[in-house]
Parts: C-alpha cells; structure tokens; sequence
C-alpha cells in the first residue's frame, strides 16, 4: 500500500515527486476503456527538465518553473510568495474575490464529502494531492499561519505547515492540477469553494510572482492585448481567414456564404472563440449560414480583442481578465450593436455573461447571451428547413461546466438535439451534474513537457469513460458517431483525448459543435456537410 | 456556585451572540465581489419547470433579470437546515452521525429559548406548558448531540479519508460538546438533581440557593465555554453561508443601485501586486489598470 501523503509533506525539501502515477491505480483501467496501450501514464520528463525545473509534485510540470539557483534567490521567491498570500487576503488586492475566499478559508468542517465528486481525484486512484481539499488544506493553514499571524492555539485549531520554496513551487503546480470546473462546490453542503482556491492561488502566482503557464499569458492574454487575438491573428489575418471559410462553405452547402463585417448598429455581434476559425474553421461558417438563413441583422468585429471572445485571464489573472473583457464590450459598445452573442465557447459565456456583470455598467451593459439560445429559438421559428435523418448516427452531448453547471443553460442545447438527431443519447451524469471534459481551467491548452499525456491519462479518463459508455450499444468502427461540444475548450480537450486514445481510429467517434449539426440538417444545403474526416 | 452558573450562562450566551455579529459583519463588510456563485437551483421560474435550468436559457434574459426567493428556494434552505439533506446525498456515512448532531443542537437552542420563555411566564399558569415540551427538547437534545459529536469524533480519527485532515482542534471541539452533554446527563441521573422548571428558573435567575450535582455544574460550564466558543470556529459556517450566499451574492436586480456605487468604490482601489504586466506602479487604481494594455510594458515571448 502507497504511503499517504499528508498536508505537511508539501514541504518535503528533496526534489522528488510527491506522488507517481502508476497506470494500474488508474481509474477506469486502460483494458475497460478497450485500449492495448502499454507503459508507464505519463513519458517520463526529460533529464534536464528534471534538473532544471521544479518538478517535484506528480511527474509531470505544467509551469516549467527555473530552480532557483542559490538560497537567497529561494528566499526572495517565498518572501515574494509570503507578500502576494498577504495580498490575496486584502479589499484593495482582492476585493473581486475575498468574501468567497475567506468564507472557504474559515467554514469548510474538513468532511471530504466532497472529494468524490472530482474526476481528477478519481481517475488518479484517489491519489492525495488531488482531493480538492488538499491544496486548500495548504492554503488555509497559511492563511491562519501569516496571514491571521495565529499563534500555537491557532496551529491546535486549524493545523500547522512549514513554508519554504519546495512547497511553494509544488503549489504553484498544484493549482494547475484543477479544472476549476466546481463539481467539488456544487456538492459541498456548506459551499465552499475549492475550485475557487485553486483560482486564486494562481492569482498569487501570477499578479505577485509573475509565475505563469506560457500558454494563458505570454501566448494568451498578451498576446490577445498586442494582436487581438490569442490565435495571433491580427485583424487583416481573421477577414482573409473567414473570407476563406466562406467560400469552402459556399462549395460545400451550395449557398452563396457570406459573412458580415463592422455593421454599425447590427442586431447581433457575434463573438466567436477565434480558435474555431483555425482548427474548427465550419464552425465560424456554419453560423453564417444559420444566421443568414435566418434573416438576422449579425456582424463580427475586426476590432482588436472584438473577434475573439476568449479570455483567459478568467483562470488565472483578475488584471488580465478585466482588461480583456472591457475592451469586448467596448468594441461592441463603439459598433451600438443592440446585443453580443457568444459562440460556442464555454469559459467566455462565462466571462462575458456572468463575472463581467458588475464591472459592465453604463453604456458598457450591452444585453448579452449564449448563441445556444439563439440556435434554439432559430430551429423552432420554422426559419429553417431541417431534416433530422440527416442526422441519423448515434449522437451524444457534452455539457461544458461553465454554460450547463454554472450557468445553467441545460435544455436550449437538448431540445434542438431532440429535434434534429434522432440518435441522441446523454452521457452519464449529464447536465449539471456532468463531469468536466479535462481541459477545463485552461489546462486544455497547456502542453509543456508531459502534460498533454496527464491530461489524457488523468483529467480526461473520466470524460472518456463516459463517452465510450454512451455509445456502447455502437462502438464499432462501421457505425460513425459524435460528441457534440457546444465549446472551443472541450473540442481543443476532446480532441487531444481522442488522438492519444486512438478513439477515431479505434470506434470512429468523431467529435465537433452544436451549429455543425442544424446546417448538417438544413435541407436547403447539399447532403454531406459533416465530412467525417478526423481533425 | 449557581451564581457563578448563571453568570456564566449569560456570559457565554453574550459572546455566542456577539461573535455571531462580528462575524455576520466581517462577511458582510468584505467588498462586493464579482458575480462567481453557482446559480441556485431554484430561483427562476424555468426551475421550476423541472429541468434546475436558469433564467440564461432565454434570449434577452439581461432584460428582465429574476433574482428574487421562491418557495422552492426556502424548501432547498429548510432541508439543508434540517435534514441536511446535501450531507445525506453525496456522504451518507458521515451523515448519520452529523444529523442527530445537528438535530441535538437544534433541540438544545429549542429547549434553552423554550425555558427562557418559561421563565419570562413563571408566575402564570402557562409556564407548565412551556416548560415541559423545553424540558423534553433539552433532554433529547443532549443524548443526539452526544451521541453525534462521539460519533463524529470517532470517525474522524477511525476514517482513513478523514484522518489526515483531523486537527487537535476538531477533536476538542466535538470532545467539548461530548462532555458537556455527558456530565450534565450524568449529573441529571442524580438523586439530587432538582426538578427541571426549579433548576432552569435558579440558573436564569440567580438564585444562589439551588444544589446541583457537581457533575451537572461542571457539564454547564463546559456547555457554557462551548457555546461562546462556536461563532469563533469552523462550525459557525451557518452564519456565514447565509451572508455570502443567499443575503448579498444574488441581489443584483434589487441592489443595483447599491452595486453599482459598490462597483465604483472597488474600482477606486489602489492595488499593489508586484507582476511587471499588472503595472500597478502602487499609484494606479483598478479603474486605471482595467482599462490599461501592458503590452509596452512587457516584451511578448514567443
Ligand atoms: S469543501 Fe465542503 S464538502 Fe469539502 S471538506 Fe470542506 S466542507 Fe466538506
Ligand atoms: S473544481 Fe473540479 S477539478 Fe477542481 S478540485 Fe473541484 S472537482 Fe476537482
């Protein structure tokens, strides 16, 4: 039996992992998922990776973080970390968060109901460090250690740690071992909050310490602040790009597509997730043709940050997240369009329709909503003529967390499928209850060193599981099938999954959006829209 | 020593009600968050329907916001009050031992403001009636919270999920409430524990002339240090989930005016996180960096 490790272990100051993953503690095994795959979870990290960089939590290192090179230089990094845990507890630091930080800092009774509700946790074989109350265990001590400067009552009361930098880089690590997708909270029968925890220590690491994953700064939220877009396409590169998406679309519907730019006072802005137009570029072009079809007054913006409704600062960066966010609202604001719609990208409804809410106020609250809505009300105004046997393959739905758990959108999605796809099943659990796809959080674009494999092998093993589950009755290669992903970030998640697991190859699953699925219907557009091609 | 009782009672009743109030404030007081709650399952008439979908399921939805508390909401708050119903749900095991806790409270805040109901009617015939149903509260009351807080203790030291995660503090918590529980049954077993309504009225009252079994005194006192502990510890979160979720969290309609002043108040904060790409420079408010680029503060890697 595997040794527990304990809170205090953190502090461990040799530079092994805290834990290994062993593919038989993995959880379903790879035989009941139908994989032959063989070795070790994760490829090993590399020598000097390993020698360079902390990489002392699970195998594996999201943050590529530089061992300090003398003990001053550790020193500098804790007292800076010590200064940014002070930070993070304080109005004028903090005040976009505090109460529900401190409220889950002071009121969680330590009764684990909530570690079963994680899918990280379960698919590792319940390994320690990713119960969701681990890392808040950790925090939580340090909150009463230095931050409340409670003395030897306060450590009887609420438990000791020692801090020293290998905790604070394997903390720095451990807050990128979460998806943030809250299933944890939403079971939590006081509503703590250990998705939270793992936000805000990511604030730490980023606003104080400038400790970040590449991918969500330099290449992310930078990046979308310099070009306009995290894919870093500038304005001239997105029009070129969807000017190119509209005539393969117009091929492959036999309608004459076109997409609308800058239209002053539009009913609609649409913002999609400018990754679509890259990876999923039928995505971007089905809307056109939905919405045109549907006689709707639309327009995107070439405005910078206007044509790409990411932000990544939601996961890990309140400066980078409000940036981001005001300046979407002010490009639609400048275009007096009457409403923005989101595409089809979970963490940006999130952003743009829910925690922007109280900064958005005066001419910046323009009416927001999900374009799943809107896809539902234009399948049932009759605008469309749609055949559902067009659509007759096996058909199941992933719930993204931040549009069906936290914002509630359930049914819209559901009652188009019903109507179009014959074939559709749910997943078990499903709906709120659903677990997330893996790469929530921001973790589906990490890719440093390992990582794609812990995601695939860790995070992901659940979504797999139920996926295969829900098309059981038809696994077989002859039979083609698909996950509809209403969201950027579980297709980017689901993908990756799927290639490491060989699930195209294996059981021909294919996986794409929810707009994909009412063109593939429309009887107006040729037969075959969805190409069944793997990408 | 029943004076000291007494006085001891409404001391740890004082600070009870006084840490309860600090600590309502100190939520209360933090700064308006942004919106992060999950949505509640049953604020909006598209729940009811069935489905625990939310007012986001409709176009236009920003038009006509709907935050206001429906019966289901009360129903889903009283069965987590209750039957903690959430506990039961996903952790059943635990459950067993932390309801007849929780119902042991219940019983004893009954029991205790039933007797203090009693004693404002002494002189009147109705004092019997109240009396007796306090007394019947206070006494099953006592058995659930011992037989709860024994339980939830020994689990926490039994169960392998539990165990690394129990503090000294914990234990002594539940230990507190177990021996308080225990001595005052204990002493109560007595021969000369005084009748139920002479005892409550002598404690409440200050009367010095009342004799109580030793056992009894000490199970007060323990009770005593216990309840003016609580509002200071984890096991105060009824307070606070009141106040950050239900009280402040979902207002927004009805409060927007307050928020939105709110807003402007946070916005006007100077913060002073060091990462060269915040450019807080310790003299830029939120307002200033929200609506900053720091792209020429910082060289993009590619
Ligand atoms: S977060 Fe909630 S469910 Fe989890 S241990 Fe704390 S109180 Fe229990
Ligand atoms: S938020 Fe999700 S991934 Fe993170 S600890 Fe909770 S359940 Fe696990």
């Amino acid at each position: 039996m595997k040794d527990v490790i304990r809170v205090s272990d953190m502090s461990r100051s040799n530079i092994d992992s805290l834990c290994t993953l062993d593919e038989p503690d993995l959880k379903p095994s790879r035989s009941s998922l139908g994989s032959v795959k063989e070795g070790p979870a994760l490829t090993p990290l590399k020598p000097e990776v390993i020698q360079c960089c902390e990489c002392g939590l699970d195998g594996t290192c999201a943050l590529n973080i530089a061992r300090p090179k003398s003990r001053e230089e550790e020193d500098r990094l804790v007292a800076s970390f010590l200064s940014g845990l002070e930070k993070l507890f304080t109005r004028e630091n903090n005040w976009t968060f505090l109460r529900f930080l401190v409220y889950t800092m002071e009121n969680c009774t330590r009764c684990q109901s909530c570690s079963d509700a994680c899918h990280i946790y379960e698919a590792s074989g319940r390994q320690e460090i990713y119960r969701p109350t681990y890392r808040t265990e950790v925090l939580r001590r340090l909150y009463f250690k230095y931050v409340k400067h409670g003395g030897l009552l306060s450590a009887w009361q609420h438990g000791d740690i020692e801090l020293n930098w290998p905790l604070v880089a394997r903390l720095a690590e451990l807050s990128y071992r979460c998806n943030l997708c809250r299933r944890c909270t939403q079971v939590c029968p006081i509503g703590a909050d250990n998705g939270l925890v793992a936000h805000e220590l990511r604030k730490i690491f980023s606003q104080e310490m400038g400790i970040h994953p590449k991918e969500l700064h330099d290449k992310g939220t930078m990046l979308q602040l310099k070009v306009g877009s995290t894919t870093g396409m500038p304005s001239a590169a997105v029009k070129d790009n969807v000017e190119f998406i509209d005539e393969d679309m117009s091929e492959r519907t036999g309608l004459d597509v076109h997409t609308p730019w800058d239209v002053e006072g539009a009913d609609v802005l649409l913002i999609h997730n400018a990754g679509e137009i890259l990876a999923w570029p039928e995505n971007p072009g089905a809307y056109s043709v939905v919405l045109n079809a549907a006689g709707i007054r639309w327009t995107l913006s070439s405005e910078l940050a206007g044509y790409d409704a990411v932000n990544y600062g939601l996961w890990y960066d309140d400066a980078q997240f409000t940036r981001i966010a005001l300046k979407q609202l002010d490009v639609a604001r400048k275009l007096k369009v009457k409403k923005i719609v989101i595409g089809e990208c979970g963490h940006a409804h999130k952003s743009l329709l829910v925690n922007v809410n109280r900064i958005a106020y005066g001419d910046l609250d323009i009416p927001r909503f999900s374009s799943i809505d809107l896809l539902r009300d234009i399948v049932f105004s009759g605008k469309l003529k749609l055949d559902p046997s067009r659509n007759n393959f096996p058909v199941t739905l992933q719930d993204p967390c931040a549009i069906v758990r936290l914002m509630r959108i359930i049914e819209p999605q559901r009652e188009i499928l019903r109507a179009i796809a014959p074939r559709f099943r749910e997943m078990t659990p499903h709906g709120v209850d659903n677990y997330c796809c893996g790469g929530g959080g921001g973790l589906a674009i990490l890719n440093a060193n390992n990582f794609g494999d812990w995601r695939s092998e860790v995070a992901g093993r659940k979504k797999l599981d139920q996926i295969l589950n829900a098309f059981s009755d038809s696994l077989d290669p002859s039979i083609p099938k698909y996950v509809c992903a209403p969201c950027s970030n579980c297709k980017g998640q689901i993908r990756d999954l799927f290639a490491y697991w060989n699930i195209w190859g294996r059981n021909r699953i294919l996986y794409g959006g929810l707009v994909e699925l009412i063109v593939n219907a429309m009887t107006e557009v040729k037969p075959g829209f969805l190409d069944w091609e793997w990408r | 020593m029943t004076l000291l009782l007494s006085i001891a009672i409404y001391v740890g009743l004082g600070v009870f009600l006084l840490g309860c109030l600090l600590r309502i404030l100190r939520y209360a007081r933090t700064p308006v968050p942004l919106v992060w709650d999950l949505l509640s399952t049953s604020d909006d008439e598209a729940d009811q329907a069935g489905h625990r979908g939310s007012y986001f399921e409709e176009t236009n939805w920003s038009k006509h916001r709907r935050h206001k508390h429906s019966l289901g909401e009360i129903v889903v708050m009283l069965k987590e009050i209750f039957v903690l119903h959430g506990l039961w749900k996903i952790n059943r095991p635990l459950w067993r031992w932390s309801f007849p806790f929780h119902t042991g409270l219940y019983l004893l805040l009954a029991g205790g403001s039933l007797s203090g109901l009693g004693v404002l009617f002494h002189s009147y015939a109705v004092a019997a009636a109240i009396f007796s149903p306090a007394r019947i509260c206070a006494w099953i009351g006592l058995w659930l919270t011992l037989f709860g807080s024994s339980g939830l203790a020994w689990r926490r030291i039994t169960d392998p999920n539990l165990r690394p995660y129990t503090v000294p503090g914990d234990l002594i918590n539940l230990g507190g409430f177990a021996l308080a529980c225990l001595l005052i049954l204990a002493g109560s077993l007595s021969r000369t524990m005084p009748p139920f309504r002479e005892t409550v009225f002598a404690l409440l009252t200050f009367q010095k002339i009342l004799h109580l079994p030793v056992l009894a005194q000490t199970g007060i006192l323990v009770g005593c240090a216990m309840t003016a502990y609580i509002p200071y510890t984890q096991m105060a979160h009824f307070i606070a989930k009141y106040v950050t979720y239900y009280m402040v969290s979902r207002e927004d309609a009805a409060m927007k005016a307050t928020i939105d002043a709110e807003m402007a108040k946070n916005l006007a904060y100077h913060p002073t996180w060091s990462a060269s790409h915040i450019a807080a420079e310790g003299n830029k408010s939120w307002a200033e960096i929200a609506t900053s680029n720091p792209i020429s503060a910082e060289r993009i890697s590619k």
